[in-house]
């Protein structure tokens, strides 16, 4: 991963277009240069849905192998319309999911990976508890809002919802929130 | 954090120890080695091997190109075939072409008639046209 160097500068944007019509050299190190910037993102969300380190490198070579082929050869190019993050995170989501019930299947073990997706081990705290307890798509909005700092048009674009939809499930979650006594003893001044 | 809506500005003040749990919570083990990234940068070697070292072009622009190199060598040839000689092989066109009994203008004009579809070029016309006048000002044909 040695050599990218200048590319490092580039917006995501110009990566993605070296990726398309760029020699050999440069649209590797354009490659390289997205990898570096989103492979801790990409690992985030695959740990955050399998809370399992190899199912989540598993993940991490399955998603950046996805935006590869998008590229000419094998693709036809890629069209930037939103953050790549909002095309990383389904393609993560669903590829940790889909290990997951491999997973399952192999063990017979009868976990739901939803389930281990919302509730992974560990003392999650009160704070947790309390997002945990919002129905799922309301928790996945909150952390792709708090945690991931996502925009709502790039939430909209990596739940493939319209961007109303995003708007008003995240305006809900968060009023769902602040109407818990624990937040809102720790909201009041 | 993104401001992207007026409303959900006044919303988004969730406590920040909730966030800061919740980023907590998400922050997964180290788990990627440099082994892991060589393996990702030789999948991308292998998706654009063969691209070339140079700047790849869209295919109309390609197909662009390679018309337009076409067009440049086709007008070169074109204006080799004009303003070159008579090609010393093709002696063969001085010759009796309308049956007359003699070399003159006449089998210049008849050759002319089908310039470029009787494979003869327009320069090789007008190298015979300038030997049939010497021939008339008494040069020796042969």
């Amino acid at each position: 991963m040695a050599g990218r160097g200048i590319l490092d500068r580039h917006s995501d944007l110009e990566l993605v277009r070296l990726c398309n019509e760029g020699g050999s050299r440069d649209s590797a190190r354009a490659f390289e240069a997205l990898y570096a910037r989103h492979k801790d993102y990409v690992i985030r969300v695959a740990f955050r849905f399998s809370r399992d380190p190899d199912i989540a490198l598993d993940v991490l070579q399955d998603t950046f192998t996805y935006l590869l082929r998008k590229f000419p050869p094998t693709g036809d190019g890629l069209v930037l319309t939103a953050q790549l993050t909002s095309l990383l995170y389904p393609v993560a989501k669903n590829s940790a999911i889909s290990h997951l019930r491999k997973v399952d299947r192999l063990s017979s073990s009868g976990v739901d990976p939803d389930e281990l997706a919302a509730d992974p081990p560990g003392d999650p705290g009160d704070l947790l508890r309390i997002v945990r307890d919002l129905p799922e798509e309301r928790q996945e909005v909150i952390i792709l809002r708090f945690v991931d700092d996502m925009s709502l048009a790039d939430i909209a674009a990596a739940l493939d919802i319209p961007l109303g939809t995003a708007k008003s499930r995240l305006h809900l979650a968060i009023r769902q929130l602040r109407d818990v006594p624990e937040i809102k003893n720790l909201l009041s001044p | 954090m993104s401001t992207d809506d007026p409303h959900l500005q006044e919303l988004d003040a969730l406590p920040e120890s909730l966030v800061d749990a919740l980023r907590s919570a998400d922050r997964p083990p180290a788990l990627i080695t440099s082994r892991v990234d060589r393996e990702i940068a030789d999948l991308a070697a292998g998706q654009f091997a063969g691209r070339g070292g140079g700047a790849r072009r869209s295919r109309p622009a390609r197909v662009g190109m390679v018309a337009m190199a076409a067009s440049v060598l086709i007008a070169v040839a074109a204006l080799l075939s004009v303003f070159r000689g008579p090609d010393p092989e093709r002696g063969s066109i001085y010759a009796d072409i309308d049956g007359s009994g003699r070399i003159d203008i006449a089998d210049v004009r008849a050759l002319a008639r089908d310039v470029g579809s009787n494979g003869v070029s327009r320069a090789e016309i007008e190298a015979f046209a300038a030997r049939v006048v010497e021939l008339d000002r008494g040069g020796d044909a042969t």
